[in-house]
């Protein structure tokens, strides 16, 4: 009885979100029936693209592998309570460094790979851990602090590519990587990489991290309560300069495996801006890491498949764009579906005012 | 006759599932002064703002001179002549009191008319007997005039009823006397006013009838005449609680908390402690009174090492403690509960299971820092049961308990910590009888134990009834320290020394 009771309240976030992505798919197709000559087939290959060779498939899964990193990044430091999106820089850099240990060391084959990750990884700590730091000397506000390091650091990362790593000939761009850092393929006729399994890997760590260990416990508190972590004696600072570090930490490996894993040398003359689409997950996963792999494979395959459309048709690619805003604009709208909840929650409390009348009149 | 305001069933539930007001009925004829009693919480707030307009309603009607009426805003609100001056002031600060009048009247011109705006307001003050200044800025009024300048504004805004949450509990008695008179006179003109105010005294004083509002329904309307302050105040809290316990006879062996001579200035560079000293043993309660602001909190944060002293000692189990950070201060053996449960009390959208670790989440932890949930798990179990919090289950959201649970909850995380000395700031404010009697016998099993507490509390009746010693606190000092073991102190006496009218000469505790 008991237990019935909170039922269906426990999927509400989760009914909310299929909603909301059933209502834009809806706005979406009828938009593709308006604007395209060819809708019907618009919309199977944006919603079947993806399934139908082994090649696409694959694209979705290692497509998503950055953006579960940031989403991972971003969900410990901001369950922590401070709004820092300097997980961007952290991955940028990450993959700088990662370029200079490739083109520049030679290391034996695996152990190549393990050392520009790390060193990536530590790097990346460090700079999100800068605007923490900073804030508490300067007491500038952290999520400003974060965004202009973001800046700084893109062209940082930029010139340090332009003066130490460019090749002379050609495009701009690094030397080639060679073949003892680049992640070799995993799976033949695809360019699926070793860098997923690593993935899986921070998921788990992640998930431990944050759900299971005492640290990941003082991050919550600390970011639920901050007043009331400082009277329980948890030493607020240092948690939260903790979670950056180890939020950039992942961002940098993130930054990293992209690198070697996707490309065969360094030739992002932009920002690659992956923090919004992890912002954009984290959200969507309710801060929940376990729901971040799914949810980003889900914008993943929503991409690949808005790709192969615009391959096949006259629409342009963008209209997944459309898609996500609308996704987001009703999952981050408190008064979507609020109905059912608010009904559930009067009658909950009229329930419990006629008990206590009952046991009073007992 | 037809009453000039009324409510049928009037339910208010607030998001989160808060019941604030169910099925509340009453009336209120034309030109009475009718008054809202009820403690804190009891929903009079609520009640008035969905009045107002302010709130919207769940469920139930409102009818105004027999029409029924839905408010989408205070200014449909207005519209139908209802008016409030709320508990907090509504007014500019950095605006002169006829600004202030003229804000947001309808039919006044994009420019303002300085000369005429002040004339007006004086003729309306004038009119209804109000001393104001009219030219002078709402920062630099008395708050005796803020009020009026409030009552002004909704008078001005053509209200017939005036509703006035506790409008005297920030003036002196001479104010309110003032305001009393006024608001008679407001009452032979016509004008209807609803009284809220949980000072019994005043309400048997001005109002004509009374009706009680109690955990959120309505416990009757009477005539003032007909009932004693007694029998009000009986209907307010239902039963006559009386904390006579029988204590045990004990005698402290050695000394746990030592303060010495601690000074502490605030931001504003004002004295909060001025030179507090003080000994806390094993078995027993100190207790510490005092009116709000008199340097308690302040006392409690130095020694929680929220603040730190400016000068002085602080010794914990003879440790020099006076700059240990607050998790050393807990290892070392102090718990402490805090004033404001929500604020640093609890997480409040985390699990009742959660929040009863959080100080002591280490020890639940093994070398590699992972929590054993299971241990967590029969630990808050053990303790739900032992505190009789109740709860659905251990993983419930804290906040979704009665504030009477939630304390339950914290009283039983830090009791259980194994701390010798415990910190109780307000440890029963605000929470239903029922908690506050259980809460009462665990404070006087710690005592049993060997624990020593420190008590600071603003019911005199909790003081005295629990406490062994009463520290009083005036001026951020201690002016008295009274035995309460052979005798009870009284709470006259205890009256006289936070008022500062007494003081013990060399006062040592």
């Amino acid at each position: 009885m008991k237990k019935n009771r909170l039922d269906p309240m426990k999927y509400f976030s989760v009914l909310r979100i299929v909603c909301a992505i059933a209502i834009a798919l809806a706005i979406v197709f009828v938009i593709i029936f308006f604007v395209s000559d060819m809708p019907v087939l618009a919309i199977r290959k944006l919603v079947l693209g993806p399934l139908e060779t082994k090649r696409s498939f694959f694209n979705v899964l290692e497509r998503a592998v950055p953006l579960i990193f940031s989403a991972l990044a971003l969900n410990i430091i901001l369950r922590s309570g401070v709004f820092s999106i300097a997980a961007d820089g952290s991955f940028y850099m990450g993959a700088v460094i990662a370029t200079g240990i490739a083109v520049k060391i030679q290391l034996p084959n695996v152990i190549h790979q393990c050392v520009l990750i790390l060193v990536a990884a530590i790097i990346g700590g460090f700079i999100s851990m800068l605007p923490i730091v900073l804030q508490k000397y300067t007491r500038v506000n952290a999520t400003v602090l974060s965004i202009m390091f973001n800046s700084i650091f893109f062209y940082v990362g930029y010139s340090i590519v332009s003066t130490y790593l460019l090749e002379k000939s050609g495009q701009w761009g690094s030397p080639y990587f060679p073949d003892t850092a680049r992640l070799g393929n995993m799976i033949k006729g695809t360019s699926m990489h070793w860098g997923f399994v690593i993935m899986i890997a921070v998921v788990v760590f992640v998930v431990f991290l944050m759900e299971k260990t005492s640290f990941g416990y003082k991050v919550r508190v600390t970011g639920i309560n901050s007043n009331f972590a400082k009277s329980a004696g948890i030493k607020t600072g240092k948690i939260i300069l903790g979670a950056s570090f180890i939020s950039g930490m992942v961002a940098g490996m993130g930054g990293a495996i992209e690198m070697v894993g996707m490309y065969k040398r360094f030739q992002w003359q932009s920002s690659v801006n992956y923090v919004w689409d992890g912002l954009m997950i984290h959200m969507l996963a309710n801060e929940n890491p376990y729901f971040i792999p799914l949810i980003a494979f889900f914008i993943a395959y929503l991409r690949i498949g808005a790709e192969i459309m615009s391959r096949a048709t006259d629409l342009d690619n963008e209209i997944v764009a459309f898609l996500q805003c609308i996704v987001i604009l009703l999952v981050g709208a408190e008064r979507f579906m609020y109905f059912i909840k608010k009904r559930h929650e009067q009658k909950l409390a009229l329930q419990q005012a006629e008990e206590a009348a009952l046991k009073g009149g007992a | 006759m037809e009453p000039i305001l009324e409510v049928r069933n009037l339910t208010k539930i607030y998001e989160g599932g808060v019941l604030a007001n169910h099925q509340i009925n009453f009336s209120v004829e034309e030109g009475e002064i009718h008054a809202l009693v009820g403690e804190n919480g009891a929903g009079k707030s609520t009640l008035m703002k969905m009045l107002y307009g302010m709130e919207s309603v769940t469920s139930g009607q409102i009818f105004v001179r027999g029409k029924e009426v839905t408010f989408h805003s205070s200014k449909d609100a207005i519209a139908e002549g209802i008016g409030m001056v709320h508990q907090h002031f509504m007014l500019v600060d950095s605006l002169t009191g006829a600004e202030n009048m003229m804000l947001g009247v309808e039919g006044t011109c994009f420019f303002t008319d300085r000369k005429g705006d002040i004339k007006k307001t004086q003729e309306i003050a004038a009119q209804y007997n109000f001393e104001i200044d009219a030219e002078r800025r709402v920062r630099d009024m008395s708050v005796g005039m803020k009020q009026k300048l409030e009552i002004l504004k909704i008078l001005y805004r053509g209200a017939k009823i005036l509703i006035l949450d506790e409008p005297t509990a920030v003036l002196t008695p001479q104010e309110t006397e003032e305001l009393f008179e006024r608001l008679k006179e407001l009452k032979e003109k016509g004008m209807t006013i609803i009284f809220i105010s949980h000072k019994l005294k005043e309400v048997k004083q001005i109002s004509d009838r009374i009706t009680i509002l109690k955990g959120g329904r309505t416990g009757g309307t009477y005539r003032t005449a007909d009932v004693t302050e007694e029998e009000i105040s009986r209907l307010m809290v239902g039963r006559v609680i009386s904390f006579d316990y029988d204590k045990q006879k004990l005698k402290p062996e050695k000394e746990l908390l030592r303060v010495e001579d601690l000074y502490y200035k605030d931001k504003f560079q004002v004295m909060k402690l001025g030179g507090v000293s003080f000994t806390l043993r094993d078995k027993e309660i100190l207790g510490v009174a005092g009116v709000d602001g008199n340097g308690q909190s302040e006392l409690i944060s130095v020694i929680t090492a929220e603040f730190r002293a400016n000068r002085g000692k602080v010794y914990l189990k003879g440790k020099d403690v006076t700059n240990a950070s607050i998790g050393e201060i807990r290892a070392e053996g102090l718990s402490y509960i805090p004033e404001d449960r929500m604020l640093n009390g609890c997480a409040a959208p985390m699990s009742v299971e959660e929040n009863m670790i959080v100080s002591n989440i280490d020890s639940f932890a093994n070398k590699a820092k992972m929590v054993n949930f299971r241990k967590v798990k029969e630990h808050s179990l053990h303790l739900i049961q032992e505190f009789n919090v109740k709860t659905a289950s251990e993983k419930q959201p804290i906040k979704s308990l009665s504030g009477g649970n939630i304390q339950k909850a914290i009283v039983a995380r830090e009791f259980s910590a194994g701390s010798d000395v415990l910190i109780l700031d307000q440890p029963t404010r605000g929470v239903d009888v029922g908690a506050i009697s259980f809460i009462h016998s665990k404070i006087l099993e710690m005592r049993g134990e060997g624990n020593g507490i420190l008590l600071v509390s603003a019911d005199l009746n909790e003081l005295i009834s629990l406490s062994d010693r009463i520290l009083v606190m005036h001026k951020g000092k201690i002016v008295a320290c009274l035995d309460n073991t052979k005798e009870k102190v009284s709470e006259e006496e205890l009256g006289l020394y936070m008022l500062g009218i007494k003081t013990q000469e060399g006062v040592s505790a």
